[in-house]
């Protein structure tokens, strides 16, 4: 049975789920799409995400014990739910294989020549093998303790190029027309639907007074921190943020203390690799947790099996291959189906919740509301 | 037991095998007839003529009855019925004298047990400059009496168990009702009651038994030499496990945050007592991290550091016929031989190893070109960092090792996977329903003042929240006193 997770610790994997992503290879993916228009792709999608993920919260008080599977099988039927989750899993091993090939690429660029393949997959191997099999509350527990050590090294990414920042490469906006953000809404919404880990979750979370509104501040403060991190980031390169491939390794060189660069980046380098061994983890335990309920098993080791097992066969071929994963990522296609389903899944925890009220309210001693949640005064 | 005496001397001497310390006195009463069987050695002589034979000889009437013996003629406190041979047994070997009468089926224990025991000193491994210097010994009796000395409540409780199936030691489970959480108190009883061995030698044998992932390096059950401390740790709900035998007492639920605590810091200036927590959390990162640092640096990331550092670490190296892994490897475990050969070696040879481990190995080492002085330098302060937490040297010492090798193999990342690794690992965590990096994780902000940093006694109203505890008697200072009222006063 998956332990309970706090509120604090919700937020937090929220956060982390949030930002690893967006900071690397997609700030120049955003350019190639919307040019100079980039962080307003980035605003509009972070308020999108921002208003699912209410969306989702709200619900998902109403039912505190009930996760997601449980639900669509008790409201439409196991099929459905079975076939939901083959989905969510495919959704999460995408986005996994992402941030694995991403954290190659950081790797090569940022830190090692050579990078002995063999140690690496070996590494992550082992890492994937501990970690797939563990509870969120280990991941979210671990989260409350490196959190602000995390931030800390993140924010220097942005007070170091701030001075170097022109606005004049922030204007005109709209130079193309809305096309272009249109687009770049599109084809990077792969990147975006955060709020689709609490799906996952969902469950598993011991509601604290407030929860709603601790969860959304989290939730809005690192929106706004993406939202800062691609104004700077194009407000510094300008035209030329498309060959930035890299953004979280390009910003710290655009400092105005020469002698900083060489030294303190590395702390930026090294928090990075944390946030995306977190967020592979948190993907890893999501994927474990839809085929342990799509196959049935009591415990997660045979699904982790077959997880590492599907990741290392992708992965080996495809090693050193992130473009072809993120060009797939952002077809017309692959984005519109990708955010339909995210969108869907929305649809269908409403659809559940009513069936689920309305069912119940044949039985005495059913309520459905903020009442019915019991606010634990402290998640120990 | 049986009716008969001569048939009960028997019985026991041959259970005993007649063994030459084991002493049968036979006496007489009026015309009853009575022995006292006890080790030698282990019993106090005097005690025994005093309290028990001379009163006995002098009554002169005949005994029938065991109660008499007990209210009208031994003058010993301390006095017990008991019928069952394996207990009658037991008790002889644990000291305890044996009166047997002539016609009864039952006996009487006399408690005239004593050992030659050390005496209560400060204990080597956790030494105060200020407080209290008292440690336990290896007496449980000794050992109990010093935490009742402390914690003279009405509220403190024991459990005695017996563990071994040769040694019979004794196992005290103390706690004080109505703050340590009942369910702690039981699955500590259940789990030592379960156990089945041969022999418990030290209290380190049963923290196998109290462990929740017993093959784990890392360290799961709290420990103390000092009846200060574990007084304070039992305050806060903890549950002490005194054996006999073993000046180490057990203490659970453990948290981390415990081990990053000092008795000293309760008895000095507490923003002193705070900055000495820091010094030894960045101890920890320190001694874990510098060698496996040093190596990705010099191995993969030699970009990473400035360029005359640079230059002065590639001119020490130069020439140097091991790899900067292997030499590394090399100074810790040659730091792990000397550490391990000054611990047995005996005292008069000290002054000899200093000389051979810092000049000759060290020094000679260096001039020879065999390893550079900067590996030296990182071992030697990963080396002394650890003894900044020594209840957590055992662990460190090995997660040193792993992070040298991760930094060898992968460098940064190697380092970051594996400290990632280790932290996931030790939140997954929880001893007796305590979160193991609690109050940092899960944050418990009511308990973050005695734990980061040390805050003034007056501001420490309630129990911590971290351990597992009676919930419902977490006030440790009500509100009419402590600071206000001491205020309000002046």
């Amino acid at each position: 049975m998956e332990k309970t997770i706090s509120t604090n610790q919700t937020s937090l994997i929220l956060i982390i789920f949030t930002v690893s992503l967006k900071l690397s290879v997609l700030p120049a993916i955003t350019c190639d799409f919307a040019n100079n228009d980039a962080y307003i792709v980035a605003l509009i999608a972070c308020i999108i995400d921002f208003l699912l993920t209410i969306a989702i919260i709200v619900i998902m008080q109403k039912i505190p014990q009930k996760n997601f599977f449980e639900l669509t099988k008790e409201t439409l039927s196991k099929p459905v739910a079975i076939i939901v989750y083959i989905f969510l899993f495919v959704y999460f091993f995408l986005k996994l294989l992402i941030a694995l090939l991403e954290l190659h690429d950081y790797y090569i660029v940022t830190l090692f020549e050579h990078l002995n393949p063999f140690f690496f997959i070996l590494a992550l191997g082992f890492f994937m093998l501990y970690i797939f099999n563990c509870q969120f509350r280990a991941i979210g527990r671990m989260i409350e303790i490196c959190f602000w050590p995390l931030a800390i090294g993140i924010a220097f990414t942005l007070l170091y190029p701030i001075a170097e920042v022109q606005l004049v490469n922030l204007f005109p906006m709209f130079e193309n027309g809305a096309y272009p953000i249109y687009n770049g809404l599109i084809r990077t919404s792969f990147a975006y639907g955060d709020f689709m880990i609490l799906f996952v979750l969902m469950g598993n979370i011991k509601y604290s007074k407030h929860a709603t509104k601790k969860i959304l501040l989290y939730m809005s403060t690192i929106l706004g921190f993406i939202f800062n991190f691609y104004v700077i980031f194009v407000g510094t390169f300008g035209d030329t943020a498309v060959n930035q491939s890299l953004a979280l390794s390009a910003l710290p060189l655009h400092n105005p203390y020469p002698t900083a660069i060489g030294r303190l980046e590395w702390l930026t380098i090294i928090m990075w690799t944390a946030i995306l061994l977190i967020q592979i983890s948190i993907l890893g335990i999501s994927c474990t947790s839809c085929l342990k309920q799509i196959l049935g098993f009591r415990d997660k080791k045979i699904p982790s099996f077959v997880t590492i097992a599907i990741v290392l066969a992708l992965y080996v071929p495809t090693y050193l291959k992130l473009e072809p994963i993120v060009k797939f990522a952002t077809e017309n296609a692959f984005s519109y189906t990708a955010k339909g389903f995210e969108i869907l899944c929305i649809v269908l925890l409403y659809i559940e919740y009513f069936l689920y009220k309305k069912k119940s309210m044949g039985a005495k001693d059913f309520k459905v509301g903020k009442k019915d949640v019991k606010y634990s005064k402290k998640t120990i | 037991m049986q009716k008969n005496l001569q048939q009960n001397i028997d019985i026991i001497k041959a259970k005993l095998g007649n063994s030459d310390e084991l002493i049968c006195k036979e006496i007489t009463c009026g015309k009853t007839k009575m022995a006292i069987f006890y080790i030698l050695g282990l019993c106090d002589t005097a005690s025994l003529s005093y309290f028990v034979i001379s009163p006995i000889m002098s009554y002169g009437k005949d005994i029938t009855e065991l109660q008499v013996l007990q209210k009208q003629v031994l003058t010993l406190g301390e006095t017990t019925e008991e019928e069952k041979l394996e207990n009658i047994i037991s008790n002889i070997l644990k000291g305890k004298g044996v009166l047997l009468v002539d016609g009864i089926d039952k006996c009487l224990v006399l408690a005239i047990d004593k050992y030659k025991e050390r005496a209560i000193d400060e204990p080597p491994t956790s030494s105060v400059i200020k407080g209290p210097r008292s440690g336990f010994v290896e007496n449980l009796k000794t050992n109990l009496s010093e935490l009742r000395k402390i914690l003279a409540s009405k509220s403190f409780r024991t459990i005695n168990l017996k563990v071994g199936k040769h040694t019979d030691t004794m196992v005290s489970i103390v706690y004080i009702d109505g703050i340590a959480d009942k369910k702690v108190v039981s699955d500590v009883k259940k789990r030592i009651q379960a156990i089945n061995i041969d022999g418990v030698i030290d209290s380190n044998y049963i923290t196998g038994f109290l462990e929740q992932r017993p093959n784990s390096m890392f360290k799961q059950i709290g420990n103390s030499e000092k009846p200060d401390v574990v007084s304070a740790r039992l305050l806060e709900g903890r549950v002490a496990i005194i054996v006999d035998g073993s000046p180490i007492v057990l203490t659970v639920p453990f948290i981390y945050v415990e081990d990053l605590q000092s008795g000293d810091d309760y008895y000095s200036n507490n923003v002193r007592a705070g900055f000495v927590r820091w010094i030894r959390i960045f101890s920890i990162f320190i001694s874990i991290l510098v060698p496996g640092l040093y190596i990705a640096i010099v191995m993969h990331h030699y970009k990473a550091i400035p360029l005359k550092f640079l230059i002065t670490i590639v001119n020490t190296t130069k020439g140097l016929p091991l790899t900067p892994f292997a030499e590394i490897l090399f100074v810790l475990i040659l730091f792990e031989i000397l550490y391990e050969a000054s611990l047995r070696m005996p005292k008069y040879l000290g002054l000899a190893l200093s000389i051979v481990g810092a000049l000759i190995l060290g020094d000679t080492a260096v001039k020879a070109g065999l390893i550079s002085p900067p590996s030296v330098m990182i071992v030697a302060i990963s080396g002394l960092t650890i003894y900044c937490v020594p209840d957590q040297a055992s662990q460190l010492y090995l997660l040193r090792m792993l992070f040298t090798l991760a930094g060898a193999m992968l460098g940064f990342f190697g380092i970051s996977i594996l400290m990632i690794f280790v932290m996931v690992y030790l939140c997954d965590f929880d001893s007796y329903g305590s979160a193991y990096f609690a109050p940092l994780a899960p944050f418990v902000d009511s308990d973050i003042k005695d734990a980061f940093y040390k805050a003034d006694i007056t501001n420490v109203k309630h129990r911590p929240m971290s351990i597992k505890n009676n919930k419902k008697n977490l006030i440790r200072q009500d509100k009419k006193d402590g600071k206000n009222n001491i205020n309000k006063s002046n």
